[in-house]
C-alpha cells in the first residue's frame, strides 16, 4: 500500500510542478535562487533545486516565462523569471482545467455516498 | 565572490557534463540550466559566507541540489526512474558518512591506541625498539591523532574556511606518520601475519594506517585552499618540519652513538676521543641506555644512521658510562626502557631491579625492588688486656617482593679485623656456620642456596679488611632472613694505654633501609670508652662494666667521628690463651718498634670526578710529605696535562703535582690502575717502600688487572699500597688486591692529620706500639701468669696472621687447614651456613661445634659445655623430627 501510494504521488507531483512554478510567478517575477528555495519549501512537493531548473528552461523554451539577468551589490549577478502572456493563459487553462477535473471528482464523492 | 580551488572546478566540470549528458534530447537547455545551477551554487556559497569553495564542499552543495529530473522524466511517469534521486541521494551521504568514520578510525582511533598500549605497557620498546625516547617524541606522536581529529572536525563543517595551519598540521603528521612507518617496514610482514593469525598485528601496521589516512586528509584539506601552489608548498612546509624535528631529537642521541663507538676503539687516540666527546657533547641518558641493551636488538634512529652492526656491548658500555660520568651505571636511576635485562619502575623513589642478575654471583649489584634491611645491631666487647674488639653484628632483611630475593653487601671490617663466627636463623634456631676453603664454600652456596633455594648464608673476603656477605633466599612477599657475623680486630695502639677502633659499615648494597633505620650500637668494655658524643652515650654497669650507646645512622658509621676510644692497663703488656693445639698457648705481646726512617714515597691520586671536592684537601695534604726526601705523584686522570705524548701517566715532583692540582679539575671516571702500575715502577726507581693510594670509589675496573697483579706478586712484599679512600663507596681494584701486599688506612682523621702522623711515625726516634703473636709449647720453662690469661680472640688474629704469612709463601693448602681449624674467614676460606646437617654433609662439610664460637661476653669454659650438649640434644631432636618430615614428604617445603 505504502509504495502505491507513494508512486502515486510521485505521480501527481510530476503533474503539478510546472503548475506549481507558474503560480508562484503569477504575482511577481523572482530570481532562480529565491524561486527554487520558495519551491522546495511547499510541503508535500518533495521537489529539490535540481528538478526546478530543467523545468525552468523548458517553460522558458515554451515562451511561458521569460528571464533577464540583474547584478546584484552583494553577490552574483540573479537571473529573473516571471510569467509571459502565453504563460498567464497557460496557467488560466490549468487553473480551469484543474477545477473542473476536482469538480468531477466531488461529483463522484456524492454519488458514491 | 568565492574562490573555486582547483578541484572544485574539475568537480564542477564533472557535474557538468553529467549533466549535459543527462538533458541530452529533453526540451531543456543544458547550457541554460548549467548555468543556472552554478548560479545556484554561488548564491549558496555567497549565503554561507564561503569565501574558498573545493570541491568536498561544492560535492556536498550540488548533493543538496539534487539530481538532475529532466522533462522527459516528468512525462514518463516512470516510478522505478523517479524514486532514483532521492535513494541516489541517500546512498551519497551514507557513503560519505562511512568514508568519515574510516578516516577517523585510520587517522586518530588506530595511532591513539596504540600509542597508548605502548605508553601503558612498552611493548613495543621490550620487544623491537623505544618509538619514544624522550617526551618530545611522545608529543610529537601524540600529536598525530589530535592534529588530524582537528582537521577532519574542520572537514566535517563543509562552510567552514580552513586555515594555513589545519593543512600544515597535516603534512607534519604525514612527515612523522611516514617516518615511523619506514622504522616498522620489517615488521609490516609479521604485523599482517599478525592481524591473520593472532588478531593483533594491527600495532605495527598503525603508523602506515596513520601516514595513509594523513594523507586523504591533507587532500581534502588542501582542496580549500586558494590555490595548487600554496596546497604544495605547506605540504613540503609540514614535511620536512616534521623529518627536520625528528632528526633534530634524535641529534644528542646520534652524537652520542659516534661518542661511544669512538670510546670502545682499539686505537688508544680514537678511545680518548670518544671519551672527551661524550664528556662535552654526550648524552647520558643515551649511553645509559647502551649500558642494558642488547646491541644487536637495537635499532633506533641513532643506529640505522650508525653502524649497529659494530654496536658497543652491555659491558663496554658500562665502563665508558664510568669514565664519561664518573658514576658507575647501577648508581643512578636506570633509563625509561623495558628490556630482557630489567623492567624499570621510574616511580620507585630509588632504582631497582626486577630481575636480579648478578644472582649468586660476587657482585653486589644494584639495588633490587623489594628488599631492605629492617633492624640492625651491633654488639661489641673491648677486652682492653688483649687490645682487641669482638664486634657481633646482627641484621634482620624483609623481602616485600613477590619473589624470593638474595642480599648482597660488602662491608668494610675494622682495620686487621677478621671474621670468626656467623649465625643464621633457621625457623627461629640459630646455626652455625662452616668454615672452609673459599671454592668450597662457595660451591656449597651456589648449590643449596641458588639451585636449591634454601637457607644459606655465605661470607668471604673481598679485599684487605673488607667482607662480602651474601643471604638467600629471603622469600618473598614480606619474607624474613636473620644472620650475625662476629669480627675479631686488634686495637690500633696510639701508645700502651691508648688505643681506637673503628665499626664495620656497609660499603655497598644491594638492599635499602627501612625509613629512618639506625644501627643500633653497644659497646662495653672493662675500661672506659670514648666515643663522639654526638653519636655515643656513656655509662656503666653494675659490674663495673662501662658501656658506650648509640644509634647511628648508615652513612655515620663511616665517619671519621665515629670511632672509639679505649683506655687500657699500660701494664699489662703480655696475654695468652691456651690454643686449640694441644698443650700450646698462643702469647700476644703489645711491644714497643722504632719507627724505620722513611726517606721516599710515591703518591697516586685518582683523578676522577668524586674527587672534585676533595683536590683542595689533597692539595693542602701533600705539603705533609715535605720532609721526605723523594716524592713522587701520578695523577690517575686522561686530560693532557697528566699524560705523555704515549698516553702514560706523567710522574711529577711534589712541587710540580701540587703546582697542576691547583689549576686543575677533575673529569670522569678515571682508570687508577695504569697510575698504580707506573707508580709501582717508580717505586723501585727511588727506593720507595710505600705507595700512597689516595683515591675515591673504584666502582668499575676500566682495565686488565694482570699487570697490576703480576707486579705485586713478584715484588716480594718490598714495596706495600696503602690505600685512603677519600669518598665511601665500592673499590673493585682493592677487591683483586685481597691477600696481597695492600692496606687500607682506617679513618680516624682527615687525609692532612692521617699523613702527618704518618710521616711522623717514620720519623727517627718516633716510637710505634705493635703486636707480637706467637704460639708456643706450653713448657714449664714458659712462665705465664694466670691473671693475663684472656680469651681465645688473641689466637683468631695470630691464626689469621700466620694464614697470611702461608699464602704468601704459596702454602695455601696449610693456610686453609689453619683459617678452617680456627674458623676464620681469610683471602683463601669462607663462611657458609647450611639450612640442614645433610646439606652440610652432602658438601663435604663440618659446622663448628657450638662450643667453639665466640660470644659475648666470651663465655667459661663449662658453661660452654653445658650449652654445647643442650643444644646438641636439641638438635638432634629437631633432626629426627625432621627425618620424619622428610620421610612424609615435605622435603622441599621446610617451615620458616
Amino acid at each position: 500500500m505504502t509504495d502505491f501510494f507513494d508512486n502515486w504521488t510521485v505521480q501527481v507531483r510530476k503533474g503539478l510542478l510546472e503548475m506549481c512554478i507558474l503560480t508562484a510567478l503569477e504575482d511577481r517575477e523572482r530570481y532562480g535562487y529565491d524561486l527554487v528555495k520558495g519551491l522546495v519549501g511547499v510541503p508535500g512537493l518533495g521537489i529539490t533545486e535540481g528538478t526546478v531548473y530543467p523545468l525552468l528552461s523548458r517553460l522558458r523554451r515554451h515562451g511561458l516565462i521569460a528571464s533577464r539577468l540583474e547584478e546584484s551589490s552583494g553577490g552574483p549577478a540573479r537571473k529573473y523569471y516571471a510569467l509571459t502572456d502565453d504563460g498567464r493563459e497557460a496557467i488560466a487553462s490549468m487553473d480551469v482545467h484543474l477545477k473542473t477535473l476536482f469538480k468531477g471528482m466531488k461529483t463522484l464523492q456524492r454519488k458514491g455516498s | 565572490m568565492a574562490k573555486w580551488t582547483e578541484s572544485a572546478k574539475a568537480e564542477w566540470k564533472a557535474y557538468g557534463q553529467r549533466l549535459r549528458n543527462q538533458l541530452n534530447g529533453s526540451e531543456a537547455d543544458s547550457a541554460e540550466v548549467e548555468e543556472d545551477i552554478k548560479r545556484h551554487v554561488d548564491e549558496e556559497m555567497h549565503a554561507t559566507g564561503l569565501t574558498v569553495v573545493d570541491a568536498e564542499q561544492l560535492r556536498s552543495i550540488l548533493t543538496r541540489i539534487g539530481e538532475l529530473e529532466t522533462p522527459q522524466e516528468t512525462e514518463a511517469g516512470n516510478s522505478a526512474k523517479t524514486s532514483g534521486p532521492s535513494n541516489k541521494k541517500q546512498k551519497s551521504e551514507t557513503f560519505a558518512q562511512f568514508r568519515f568514520g574510516l578516516l577517523v578510525l585510520t587517522s586518530v582511533v588506530w595511532p591513539l591506541i596504540v600509542l597508548v598500549i605502548e605508553v601503558v605497557t612498552r611493548m613495543c620498546t621490550a620487544l623491537v625498539f623505544d618509538p619514544m625516547p624522550s617526551i618530545w617524541h611522545a608529543f610529537v606522536l601524540f600529536g598525530i591523532p589530535v592534529g588530524n581529529l582537528l582537521a577532519l572536525l574542520r572537514l566535517k563543517n563543509t562552510s567552514a574556511t580552513q586555515p594555513h595551519w589545519v593543512s600544515l598540521l597535516v603534512s607534519f603528521n604525514v612527515g612523522v606518520s611516514l617516518v615511523y612507518t619506514l622504522f616498522f617496514m620489517p615488521l609490516l610482514p609479521i604485523g599482517v601475519l599478525g592481524i591473520v593469525i593472532w588478531g593483533f598485528g594491527l600495532l605495527p601496521l598503525a603508523p602506515l594506517a596513520a601516514c595513509l589516512s594523513g594523507f586523504v586528509i591533507w587532500s581534502k584539506c588542501s582542496d580549500r585552499l586558494e590555490s595548487s601552489k600554496l596546497k604544495y608548498r605547506l605540504f613540503w612546509l609540514g614535511f620536512t618540519g616534521a623529518i627536520a624535528l625528528l632528526l633534530g631529537l634524535e641529534a644528542p642521541n646520534f652524537l652520542t652513538r659516534t661518542g661511544l663507538r669512538w670510546a670502545d676503539s682499539e686505537e688508544t687516540v680514537t678511545r680518548a676521543r670518544g671519551i672527551s666527546w661524550l664528556r662535552n657533547y654526550g648524552n647520558e641518558e643515551t649511553i645509559l641506555k647502551a649500558c642494558y641493551e642488547r646491541p644487536r636488538r637495537v635499532f633506533d634512529v641513532s643506529s640505522w644512521l650508525t653502524d649497529s652492526s659494530d654496536a658497543v656491548t652491555q659491558d663496554d658500555a658500562r665502563k665508558i658510562f664510568y669514565q664519561v660520568t664518573g658514576r658507575p651505571f647501577n648508581s643512578v636511576q636506570p633509563p625509561s626502557m623495558y628490556t630482557r635485562e630489567g623492567r624499570w619502575n621510574m616511580l620507585d623513589e630509588e632504582f631497582t631491579w626486577e630481575f636480579d642478575t648478578a644472582l649468586g654471583s660476587t657482585s653486589v649489584a644494584g639495588r633490587v625492588r623489594g628488599l631492605r634491611m629492617i633492624s640492625s645491631r651491633m654488639d661489641s666487647r673491648i677486652e682492653t688486656a688483649s687490645a682487641l674488639a669482638y664486634t657481633e653484628w646482627t641484621m634482620e632483611f624483609e623481602n616485600q617482593a613477590s619473589m624470593a630475593r638474595e642480599v648482597r653487601t660488602q662491608i668494610k671490617l675494622p682495620s686487621g679485623g677478621v671474621v670468626s663466627r656467623l649465625t643464621l636463623w633457621v625457623g627461629g634456631e640459630e646455626r652455625e656456620a662452616a668454615f672452609a676453603s673459599r671454592a668450597q664454600t662457595r660451591k656449597a652456596y651456589q648449590k643449596i642456596a641458588v639451585e636449591r633455594r634454601r637457607d644459606p648464608v655465605l661470607v668471604t673476603t673481598s679485599g684487605p679488611d673488607q667482607i662480602l656477605m651474601q643471604c638467600f633466599p629471603v622469600p618473598a612477599d614480606g619474607g624474613k632472613m636473620k644472620i650475625r657475623f662476629g669480627i675479631t680486630s686488634p686495637l690500633d695502639m696510639l701508645d700502651l694505654q691508648n688505643g681506637r677502633v673503628r665499626l664495620p659499615a656497609m660499603v655497598e648494597r644491594n638492599f635499602n633501609l627501612k625509613d629512618g633505620l639506625k644501627h643500633s650500637v653497644w659497646l662495653e668494655s672493662r675500661s672506659e670508652l670514648e666515643g663522639d658524643e654526638s653519636f655515643f652515650r656513656q655509662g656503666s654497669l653494675k659490674d663495673g662494666d662501662f658501656t658506650l650507646q648509640g644509634k647511628l645512622l648508615d652513612d655515620e658509621l663511616l665517619a671519621v667521628e665515629s670511632s672509639i676510644q679505649v683506655m687500657r692497663p699500660e701494664a699489662v703488656t703480655q696475654v695468652w690463651t691456651e690454643a686449640q693445639e694441644k698443650d700450646h698457648v698462643v702469647v700476644q705481646r703489645l711491644i714497643e718498634q722504632q719507627a724505620q726512617p722513611l726517606k721516599s714515597t710515591v703518591v697516586v691520586i685518582d683523578g676522577s670526578v668524586s674527587m672534585a671536592s676533595c683536590f683542595d684537601e689533597i692539595h693542602g695534604s701533600l705539603m705533609t710529605l715535605e720532609s721526605l726526601s723523594q716524592v713522587r705523584v701520578v695523577v690517575a686522570s686522561d686530560l693532557p696535562a697528566f699524560q705523555d705524548e704515549s698516553g702514560d701517566p706523567v710522574v711529577f715532583n711534589l712541587n710540580e703535582a701540587t703546582e697542576q692540582l691547583s689549576t686543575t679539575q677533575p673529569v670522569g671516571g678515571q682508570d687508577n690502575l695504569l697510575a698504580l702500575a707506573t707508580a709501582w715502577d717508580v717505586a723501585g726507581e727511588i727506593g720507595a717502600s710505600t705507595i700512597w693510594w689516595i683515591h675515591g670509589p673504584q666502582p668499575t675496573l676500566l682495565e686488565d688487572m694482570a699487570p697490576m697483579l703480576q707486579r705485586m706478586e713478584r715484588s716480594r712484599g718490598d714495596v706495600q699500597l696503602i690505600s685512603y679512600a677519600m669518598a665511601n663507596g665500592p673499590n673493585r681494584i682493592m677487591e683483586a688486591f685481597d691477600g696481597l701486599n695492600a692496606s687500607v688506612v682506617p679513618k680516624y682523621a682527615k687525609l692532612g692529620a692521617t699523613m702527618k702522623k704518618w710521616v711522623s711515625a717514620h720519623a727517627e726516634g718516633y716510637k710505634n706500639y705493635e703486636f707480637e703473636r706467637s704460639q708456643q709449647k706450653s713448657a714449664p720453662s714458659l712462665v705465664l701468669s694466670e691473671e693475663n690469661k684472656v680469651s681465645r680472640h688473641i689466637e683468631r688474629l695470630w691464626a689469621a696472621h700466620e694464614v697470611d704469612a702461608l699464602s704468601a709463601s704459596k702454602r695455601v693448602s696449610e693456610a686453609i687447614r689453619l683459617a678452617s681449624k680456627q674458623q676464620l674467614v681469610t683471602p683463601v676460606t669462607g663462611a657458609v651456613v647450611l639450612e640442614t646437617v645433610e646439606q652440610y654433609k652432602e658438601m663435604g662439610l663440618t659446622p663448628v661445634p657450638v662450643d667453639t664460637v665466640p660470644g659475648i661476653p666470651e663465655p667459661s669454659t663449662m658453661v660452654l659445655m653445658l650449652l654445647g650438649i643442650l643444644v646438641c640434644l636439641g638438635r638432634l631432636k629437631i633432626i629426627s623430627l625432621r627425618r620424619s618430615n622428610d620421610l612424609a614428604g615435605n622435603m622441599n617445603h621446610p617451615v620458616r
